[in-house]
């Protein structure tokens, strides 16, 4: 299992086996690259969606809403990453 | 204008979203409200935003009808008519750019009421004219605090992209979005934005870090990301703010002017003064044959100078022209006069635009809307028969064929001898077109039509023709 690479971090993080380097690392890239993001989360039903909005798409207009949007987007990316290490005993358990 | 066909049909361009859907019946079109939908069509019609835009002629003029008429459906709206159904992609840079600051418009006035649009399409917006309206009523919906537009996507795809390919690059869009009904992706535009263009405005935001977000966020649920960016703080004014910012970019962009042939052709044609008056009063005479006609198609408009005197008399005049820095100079004038019978459209006769979308009838083609009393197309037929090599019978057909039953088509035939069609023939090896003849032109008209009267213009070398079709 030594041979996990972060590509695979979706499978990888939180698993058995890998080295708390791995894992440190897995948790970050997964953070950066959050497709796989999503356990737990409060979901809201939303009528208006009948058209897939794209997540990438909804993310990036805080980006271009200048410097208040910034400030959100990365308080968005902030709590992401805070979100994965809070989440870490659990998934060891 | 009225039809006896009272029949109820779906509109073929209306199924995405399952809220509500659009019908026709007759000359009516009618919009079907789910459960939902009607309930936000109920806010949406005490809001003030929406009846001023409506007063403003900005939001096609709709009004509830009895739901009886359509079973199935909560609540039943009808919708005024759009005198002739275009697609963006037959829109010059202008029309997409005015059509765009529209829907943005609207999105900016819709927000601080509470509202939103569901989606962000160009095809959420048609013409009067030359200005432009936006249609799609069931797209509005209330807004819930703390969420992005969730049409972003969307408009980026088939308004914001279109426009920096012209603007930055100099790119024809139509082609582009005639392709692709869903417009042009973010990678697509990526790699067309490599190195220093990344830097031109708007690019860098909405092109690269798009692009990028998109591909890091493939897996990430909207939902979930919706839940984030709340958490986070994202507010109406921020939403409110990105359109404005988006808005200002629009305005900046414009189109780049590149040498066209077309665009003097008016000046650098071989008419006189007294063929071309000639040519006014026929013209004249022709569309007046009937009263006022409801649609005129003017094929190969160039500068729109008979798209102009059809004006005069007709409903609607539909100016078609190939080259789209020539359309877009025509609509550009249109405008500014705040014109609202004539629509300049980008087609090229000898392509025109097929069915587009779903099954190839989401978009329905040229030919299934051109209709009209009256068809013009004067100065056309020697570049289809011998600068396309179209034959000369199937030219006759297509413009018959745009005519509706007992209407008129005005036909210019130029000569062979005329300096315009000998420097098309002087492109082509001798002999290639033995049928292009007066008499086989005359020949094939009669074969289809009654011919009402004919005039040639005082330079003998160009006739003019009055024809019935089937009538």
């Amino acid at each position: 299992m030594a041979g996990v690479a972060p590509r695979e971090a979706p499978t990888a993080y939180g698993g058995k086996g890998t080295s708390p380097a791995e894992r440190l690392k897995c948790r970050i890239w997964a953070c950066l690259a959050p497709g796989d993001d999503g356990e737990g989360r409060e979901r809201s039903v939303n009528h208006l969606a009948y058209l897939d909005a794209g997540s990438g798409s909804l993310i990036v207009q805080a980006v271009v809403g200048g410097v208040a949007g910034a400030a959100v987007a990365a308080k968005l990316y902030w709590r992401r990453l805070v979100d994965r290490f809070r989440r870490q005993p659990t998934d060891r358990g | 204008m009225t039809s006896s066909d009272t029949r109820i049909r779906v509109e073929p361009g209306s199924f995405r979203d399952p809220a509500n859907r659009v019908f026709h019946a007759g000359d009516q079109v009618l919009r079907g409200l789910g459960p939902q939908a009607a309930r936000d069509w109920q806010t949406l019609a005490a809001s003030d935003f929406f009846t001023t835009l409506l007063a403003e002629g900005k939001v096609c003029g709709t009004e509830p009808v009895d739901p009886g008429v359509l079973p199935g459906w909560t609540a039943v709206l009808r919708h005024d008519r759009i005198p002739f159904v275009s697609h963006p992609y037959e829109w010059s840079f202008g029309m997409l750019r005015d059509a765009t600051l529209l829907h943005l418009e609207i999105l900016r006035r819709a927000l601080p009421a509470g509202f939103t649009t569901k989606d962000g399409t160009a095809y959420n917006l048609q013409w009067r004219g030359a200005t432009p309206v936006f249609i799609d009523v069931g797209s509005f919906a209330p807004l819930a605090d703390g969420e992005p537009w969730a049409g972003y996507r969307q408009f980026c795809q088939t308004m914001l992209y279109p426009l920096l390919l012209q603007a930055h690059l100099g790119v024809d869009f139509q082609p582009w979005l005639r392709a692709r009904v869903d417009g042009v992706e973010p990678d697509q535009m990526r790699r067309l934005f490599r190195g220093a263009r990344r830097l031109l405005p708007g690019v860098l935001t909405h092109v690269h870090l798009h692009g990028a977000m998109q591909e890091r966020n493939a897996r990430a649920s909207t939902t979930d990301v919706r839940a984030q960016l709340r958490a986070a703080g994202y507010s109406r004014d921020l939403a409110l703010a990105t359109v404005r910012g988006i808005e200002k970019l629009v305005r900046r962009l414009d189109r780049r002017d590149e040498p066209s042939h077309w665009v003097d052709y008016q000046r650098t044609c071989s008419y006189t003064a007294q063929d071309r008056a000639e040519k006014e009063q026929f013209v004249t005479a022709a569309v007046t044959a009937a009263g006022t006609p409801g649609l005129v198609l003017d094929l190969g408009a160039n500068d729109g100078r008979y798209a102009r005197i059809a004006a005069r008399h007709a409903a609607t005049v539909v100016a078609v022209e190939q080259d789209p820095a020539v359309v877009d100079t025509l609509y550009r004038a249109l405008r500014a006069e705040g014109e609202q019978r004539i629509l300049p459209l980008v087609m090229d006769l000898a392509d025109p635009s097929p069915g587009g979308g779903w099954r190839g009838v989401e978009r329905a083609g040229f030919a299934a809307r051109a209709r009209a009393d009256v068809v013009l197309a004067l100065a056309v037929v020697h570049h289809l028969a011998i600068g396309r090599n179209v034959p000369l019978a199937q030219v006759v057909d297509q413009l018959v064929d745009c005519v509706r039953p007992g209407g008129r088509l005005v036909v210019e035939f130029v000569h062979p001898e005329d300096v315009m069609a000998r420097r098309l023939l002087a492109n082509k090896p001798d002999g290639l077109f033995p049928d292009y003849r007066r008499d086989e032109f005359e020949r094939l008209l009669a074969a289809r039509c009654r011919v009402e009267r004919q005039r040639e213009l005082p330079s003998g070398t160009r006739t003019l023709y009055q024809v019935v079709v089937g009538g």
